[in-house]
């Protein structure tokens, strides 16, 4: 499956935020996008989401438009997608997010010891009252369970400690594996190396610098853009 | 005022004249439909223009009728007393509601909800209060008009409730056209940006409550003497909606709109009812519905609009120069953060964070998403609450104090995304921020057009070329802007610490440069403490003395750009590279 | 001497079932009144006007089925259907293109409220129509005599509405609701179609509505002004029980039905009103957050 944007632009109230962007991410492969804070990451993956409307370009998926189609079509097209700040339906408990995961009660402990020691067991508790490194935990367990033929992942990694985000890490790595792609968008920038197959880099809502892993000089081509 | 009155004194002269050679049946139905118009212009007081949706204006209109009904019945010669008494009886139910539904900051709907409901139990209560209200049957039988032991004629009870209204439809938009009404329109539009320039919105949304449920209450006093009678049905459903249609379809942003709305579906309704009543009803239905898909905004503005006069139709105000933002004695704290800890749940936004900001610093505070730089923005302008810690402006404790409190000591503040008015033309914005000196609404109905603003909100005008562009409507400047005008906006009052959250977010890399250049030059001239959450480095380097990093919740690095810049721990959370 | 006390207490504890069972039917009456204005405003942040009007539809249903001669007990899920697919073409028509916008929903289901009362009088008159009572006469229970009637619209109005609300809270359709109303975006990207689930959840209370005018028809007369009796009511449930959780209708149902039985049998109904709407207030100003929070 492949997703593809053409001239994505989209913002928010009468704030242009993405200025006319493309790329490509298909099963098999993982894309990290990288760039500093407020270029357009977050936006970039609700425009793909159609969670926020497009206000100009296309979203393709297996070349039909879907701009004009709500998250729901995208979802059930093989389109999955865990956000930065509201990973979780932090109301329901633990279980119930599981539930509208689409996953049975049956499965739900795969999803639940991804992360072992700490999500185990915690079926019953309100996703509101996990941690948020908890809550962003679940939320990318979800997505990769799901095997998904496409995940867009926005910060898998914030809040996590150090050991855990390298167990994000061969599992995202494992999801490629078994065929699924991922859109990552990911500030730690060890962490996007050591994953990405594909690199994109974002400054003020536009594509500046592309990349593939095995380039030559690839880190301080992408670490130069991101300097301070 | 002038230019009202152009169109005032040949709309009242119109009106009295009409009222007298239209016969009395005519004039009848004039002056009842007028004293509907004046309960619909109430209703467009606070909904047009405060953007208070209220369903239940009909409780101080139906309180009044019932009052007036009751003291004239008694006492013929009393009815100047019973207006009187109306009023402040309309005031008073009102300004209950009102402190009941707003000082806890509910949802608007719900404000609606509980309007409705309020009237609507009250229908019931004058139901079954037979002692009191007739009951079912209501109140007959109430005297015309009456003063000094006699009652008028037909005629003339019609006439003075023709001028009666006028004049009050007039006396609103006379009070409509001082600073109040922009403040109204600033608070509908966009209440927390209005609260933090200074206003006390909640205050002015109590009071305009409570005139709107005067001038209902006179329009209920009128409206007993020309039907003669009152039944429950006046605080009932079917007139509830109607109002609420008229206001609707007329549009409610003017005062004129209710008026023409209300005279409009009257005087159709009474030429159709005899013979169409079922299927006029019904109409008035459809077209309730209709308005509300293809035309919310109403038939009046609409026209205007057409008609290609939007921007004329308030005259803007003057705009003066005030004179130097009072700069701060160098070295003395500005505001103070001691300790701050805020959380979400269970969530920690920010622990133990201080802060100080001396006068004459230009200081920026970076760090990266959910860092907490925003929420503390927010804590020092007063827009949060938080848990732990203190505030303290010019050395005074202001923790715990609503946002105008610290807008009136002179904490500006430009929020992440801008803040404008939009509805208001761009002289109006500035205005509405100088005009946040006078204290109360009564103050704001006294003052005039005119808006005393600082030297440096006109010299940040003048440089980006908003100051050619006074009568554009806010909404419909770019983005770039919009930051400017909002820029503006925080300097135009008494601003004594500028907190600006994201500047350049939305701008070129030249207008970046170009903001920089901007903010240094108002920092040195006016000695103004300025304290910038930004990302873009670049113009961090061109604007800031000094640079604080934000992570986590908590204080990460504080120092000049240079030794910023080369710590590693910072280094470490920009490019996410550990050690 | 004793004989005349025990004689004195047994009409005082008679007397005091009466009111019990007269709050038992209040109390089922307006459970049943409110549960779509409930799901209405708790799912969808859609206050609607109209919804008096959908039960006196529903009150019509079983006026229409009573002049073709069938059993009254055939209107109640006919008035549910009936409903539904009115609640279900009013959403898609209407409602759908207002949602987010909470002001223009309450001035065009007041529009809507105007319709169908005209409507209806069109189609049926202004005249006072009755639908006669199914199960005449009265059931002697605990001592006192009460209509038969009653007791079966107390056991359909609360088997309706837990019914109703076991559904909300206990199936996948109700976890997905909540989780529309806990977060629309997130829902959407969960692959809930929220469009067809607010069809589905605006028609389940328009067919509240029916089950409720249905059930009240016999108990006076069916006219097209009769839902406006029921809205005043109905909103004072909803507030008193909260915006936020479903089961507010009962507890809100339970604790309206309770103030008024007792004011009116202390005192009289103008300080039972007065009271109701004391309580409103005050559960208003208790409960700022939730109510703040479910139109967020």
């Amino acid at each position: 499956m492949r997703l593809e944007a053409r001239d994505l632009c989209a913002g928010y109230d009468a704030v242009p935020v993405l200025h006319g962007i493309s790329l490509a991410v298909e099963s098999g492969e993982i894309v990290a996008i990288v760039g500093r804070n407020g270029v357009g990451k977050t936006t970039l993956v609700k425009a793909l989401m159609g969670v926020l409307p497009a206000t100009g370009g296309q979203v393709l998926l297996d070349g039909v438009d879907v701009t004009r189609r709500p998250p729901s079509h995208r979802v059930r097209a093989g389109l999955r997608a865990t956000y930065q700040e509201r990973a979780l339906f932090r109301e329901l408990t633990v279980g119930d997010n599981l539930r509208l995961g689409g996953f049975a009660p049956s499965v739900h402990h795969q999803v639940l010891d991804k992360f072992p020691d700490s999500l185990s067991g915690r079926g019953t508790q309100r996703a509101g009252t996990l941690s948020g490194g908890e809550q962003k935990m679940l939320a990318a367990a979800c997505a990769i369970v799901s095997a998904a033929p496409l995940i867009l992942m926005d910060e898998p990694s914030e809040g996590l400690q150090p050991s855990n985000v390298d167990l994000l890490g061969r599992h995202i790595a494992s999801a490629r594996e078994h065929g699924s792609g991922v859109l990552l968008i990911e500030q730690h920038l060890a962490l996007a190396e050591r994953l990405a197959d594909r690199f994109v880099v974002l400054e003020k809502g536009e594509v500046v610098e592309e990349g593939h892993a095995g380039d030559d000089h690839i880190h301080d081509r992408i670490a130069k853009r991101l300097v301070i | 005022m002038r230019r009202g009155l152009v169109y005032f004194a040949p709309t009242l002269g119109a009106a009295a004249i009409a009222s007298l050679f239209l016969g009395d049946f005519r004039a009848g139905q004039l002056s009842l439909f007028l004293s509907l118009a004046v309960l619909a212009v109430s209703l467009g007081l606070v909904w047009g223009y405060a953007g208070i949706l209220s369903l239940g204006q009909l409780l101080p209109f139906g309180l009044a009728a019932y009052l007036t009904a009751r003291i004239t019945t008694a006492h013929p010669s009393l009815s100047v007393a019973a207006l009187v008494a109306s009023a402040a009886a309309g005031a008073a139910i009102s300004a209950i509601v009102a402190v009941v539904a707003f000082r806890r900051r509910l949802a608007l709907v719900v404000v609606g909800l509980l309007t409705l409901m309020l009237s609507l139990t009250f229908e019931q209560i004058a139901q079954q209060w037979r002692d009191v209200t007739g009951g079912f049957n209501g109140l007959t039988n109430v005297p015309r008009l009456g003063a000094f032991g006699s009652t008028l004629s037909e005629t003339w009870q019609n006439f003075t409730i023709t001028v009666a209204a006028v004049v009050i439809i007039g006396g609103v938009a006379l009070l409509l056209s001082r600073p109040i009404g922009a403040v109204l329109v600033g608070i509908r539009d966009n209440e927390r940006r209005t609260e933090a320039l200074g206003y006390n919105t909640i205050a002015i949304k109590i009071w305009v409550f409570s005139v709107g449920g005067a001038v209902a209450g006179v329009a209920g006093a009128l409206y007993v003497h020309r039907t003669g009678f009152v039944s429950p049905g006046i605080f009932g459903f079917t007139l509830a909606t109607n109002v609420v249609l008229w206001t609707l379809i007329g549009g409610r942003s003017l005062v004129v709109g209710p008026v023409v709305g209300t005279l409009l579906i009257n005087f159709a309704s009474a030429a159709l009812a005899d013979v169409w009543l079922q299927y006029w009803v019904l109409a008035t239905g459809v077209i309730f519905v209709a308005a509300v898909l293809f035309v919310p905004d109403g038939l009046v503005p609409s026209v205007v609009r057409v008609a290609g006069r939007a921007s004329r139709r308030r005259r803007l105000p003057q705009i003066r120069e005030r004179g130097e933002i009072p700069g701060e004695q160098a070295g003395d704290a500005v505001m103070e953060a001691d300790a701050i800890d805020k959380s979400f749940g269970s969530f920690n936004a920010l622990k133990d964070v201080s802060l100080q900001i001396d006068a004459a610093e230009l200081r920026c505070l970076i760090g990266p998403n959910g860092a907490g730089k925003s929420t503390l923005l927010d804590i020092l302008s007063g827009q949060q609450q938080h848990q732990g810690g203190a505030v303290a402006l010019f050395g005074q404790d202001y923790t715990g104090n609503p946002a105008w409190e610290f807008a009136r000591r002179g904490v500006s503040r430009k929020f992440q995304a801008p803040q404008i008015i939009q509805s208001l033309s761009v002289a109006e914005n500035i205005a509405l921020a100088a005009w946040a000196i006078h204290p109360s609404p009564w103050e704001l109905t006294r003052s005039p057009w005119v808006a005393d603003v600082s030297t440096g909100a006109l010299q940040v005008l003048n440089s980006t070329g908003l100051a050619d562009r006074h009568a554009t409507p806010a909404g419909d400047l770019s983005h770039g802007e919009k930051q400017w005008l909002e820029i503006a906006m925080a300097l135009a009052g008494t601003c004594r610490v500028l907190l600006l959250d994201e500047p350049t977010a939305g701008m070129t890399a030249a207008e970046s440069i170009r903001a920089a250049t901007l903010l240094r030059e108002l920092h040195t001239r006016f000695s103004l403490p300025i304290l910038i959450v930004e990302h873009d480095m670049a113009f961090i380097r061109a604007v800031a003395d000094r640079v604080t990093v934000l992570a986590r919740g908590r204080l990460l690095a504080d120092g000049t750009v240079a030794e910023i810049e080369a710590n590693r721990d910072v280094r470490a959370v920009y490019l996410g590279v550990e050690g | 001497m004793s004989r005349t006390t025990d004689t004195t207490w047994r009409r005082r504890l008679n007397a005091l079932t009466l009111e019990l069972l007269n709050g038992l039917s209040l109390f089922a009456t307006l459970a049943i009144v409110a549960l779509g204005l409930g799901i209405t405003f708790g799912l969808m942040g859609v206050i609607n006007l109209a919804h008096g009007e959908f039960i006196m539809v529903g009150a019509y249903v079983a006026f229409v089925v009573h002049e073709a001669g069938w059993s009254h007990w055939v209107s109640v899920p006919l008035a549910a259907g009936v409903l539904f697919v009115l609640g279900a073409v009013i959403e898609v028509i209407l409602i759908r293109r207002i949602y987010r916008k909470p002001e223009l929903t309450i001035l065009a289901t007041f529009g809507l409220s105007i319709v169908l009362r005209q409507l209806a009088e069109l189609v049926f008159s202004k005249d006072f129509q009755s639908v006669p009572n199914p199960v005449p006469g009265a059931t002697e229970a605990l001592g006192v005599l009460f209509p038969t009637y009653r007791y079966i619209l107390v056991a359909v109005a609360l088997g309706t509405v837990v019914v109703t609300l076991l559904g909300f809270t206990r199936s996948k359709f109700g976890l997905v609701v909540r989780a529309i109303v806990a977060d629309r975006d997130l829902a959407e990207s969960a692959g809930i179609r929220t469009g067809v689930t607010n069809v589905l959840a605006f028609g389940l209370g328009a067919a509240s509505a029916g089950v409720a005018g249905a059930l009240v028809a016999p108990l006076g007369a069916v006219e097209p002004n009769l839902g406006l009796s029921y809205l005043p009511s109905a909103f004072l449930v909803v507030i008193v029980g909260g915006f936020s959780r479903l089961w507010g209708v009962l507890v809100g149902a339970l604790v309206v039905a309770v103030v008024q039985t007792t004011l009116i049998h202390y005192y009289d109904a103008v300080w039972a009103l007065i009271a109701s709407l004391v309580l409103a207030v005050v559960m208003l100003q208790m409960r700022r957050s939730s109510v703040a929070g479910a139109t967020a």
